[in-house]
């Protein structure tokens, strides 16, 4: 078919779960003999928590995989590493020390922090190297590269340092 | 859960250069994960096969402005030719040779798709996926997939064209 608005080619790919409609389990109202929802007390109780074993109404219970959870589980759960289904995000410690290092060279702040920017890049290559949790793989290069980087700098800027300090102390001399 | 995730596509080349803008698209056990990395942070969306409803491709003209990108700096670049010396013709070599090799890539790429995977709760866009070649590997890899988790027959799913 074509575009509407800005006629190109387009194909779709539709599956069943489009003619699905999302308000065919509503929740039912709870009877005589049933369990009520931990959260919505009115409702019948249609799954149990695997973590903390509240049982769930059909609006509540939330389905990873074969598990299923209850938003409170979620919420507690969603930066331990033992869940790693929960995670959203993640702080990539290398690309910051690396980056960290790269542009204190690039704007020139290196010449007067640069034994600073350093120290800090090193110290993030330390602290992530164990609590960088990406969930898929991901090369431990850029933090090698980062750390010489950092180390590099450090070594360059105390050698700078020292250089003008001989320097100065010199002409002082002279003077 | 590391070696859980296959990867199936990254963002081109160039965009893997800049930290800012880099996507990439695994498949899982029962779903894809789209990472997107912001900078410093890594961002996750998953899509559970059996929540995909759609997968939309649009055929686009971003291909031709890609290859026209290194295209222009190829041009520029026999204005080395100019300077009548070895270091004037040496730089001006290699940054033909360069730049001709990427816009070459970029063609051979092929052309581009804007790629929208949409759910009941969200709809997004695919980038690891727009080349046609990547497309095409990615339909015919995954949506098989995402078929069988959602128990039907092949039969009953619509293709638009």
């Amino acid at each position: 078919m074509v575009c509407g608005y800005c006629s190109s080619e387009v194909t779709a790919t539709k599956f069943p779960a489009n003619l699905r409609d999302f308000a065919d389990t509503p929740a039912e109202p709870v009877r005589n003999e049933d369990s009520p929802c931990f959260f919505h007390t009115t409702n019948r109780a249609a799954a149990v928590c695997d973590s903390c074993g509240r049982f769930l109404c059909t609006i509540c219970k939330v389905q990873t995989g074969s598990e299923v959870w209850c938003p409170d589980c979620i919420d507690k759960n969603r930066n331990k590493p033992s869940t790693p289904q929960f995670f959203d995000q993640t702080i990539l410690f290398d690309n910051t020390a690396f980056l960290l290092a790269f542009l204190s060279l690039l704007s020139g702040f290196y010449l007067v922090g640069g034994l600073l920017v350093a120290l800090v890049s090193i110290g993030l290559i330390i602290y992530g190297w164990s609590r960088q949790r990406t969930i898929v793989k991901r090369s431990r290069l850029r933090f090698i590269v980062g750390g010489l980087l950092a180390a590099v700098q450090g070594i360059g800027w105390v050698a700078l340092a020292l250089w003008f300090a001989h320097s100065y102390t010199q002409i002082m001399q002279q003077a | 859960m590391k070696g859980s995730y296959r990867k199936l596509a990254e963002s081109s080349m160039k965009f893997r250069f800049l930290p800012g803008i880099r996507s990439a698209l695994y498949l899982g056990e029962d779903h894809l994960l789209l990472s997107t990395q912001m900078i410093l942070v890594e961002r996750y969306r998953r899509f559970f096969f059996r929540d995909i409803q759609t997968i939309a491709a649009a055929k686009s003209s971003r291909w031709i402005w890609a290859a026209c990108v290194w295209l222009v700096p190829f041009v520029f670049s026999s204005l080395w030719f100019i300077g009548q010396s070895w270091g004037y013709y040496l730089t001006g070599g290699v940054s033909l040779l360069v730049f001709g090799a990427l816009f070459v890539a970029s063609l051979l790429a092929g052309p581009t798709y804007v790629v929208e995977i949409r759910t009941a709760v969200q709809r997004q866009r695919l980038r690891p996926i727009e080349r046609a070649r990547k497309y095409r590997r990615f339909c015919r890899d995954v949506l098989p997939l995402i078929l069988q988790a959602q128990l039907t027959e092949p039969s009953q799913t619509e293709v638009v064209t």
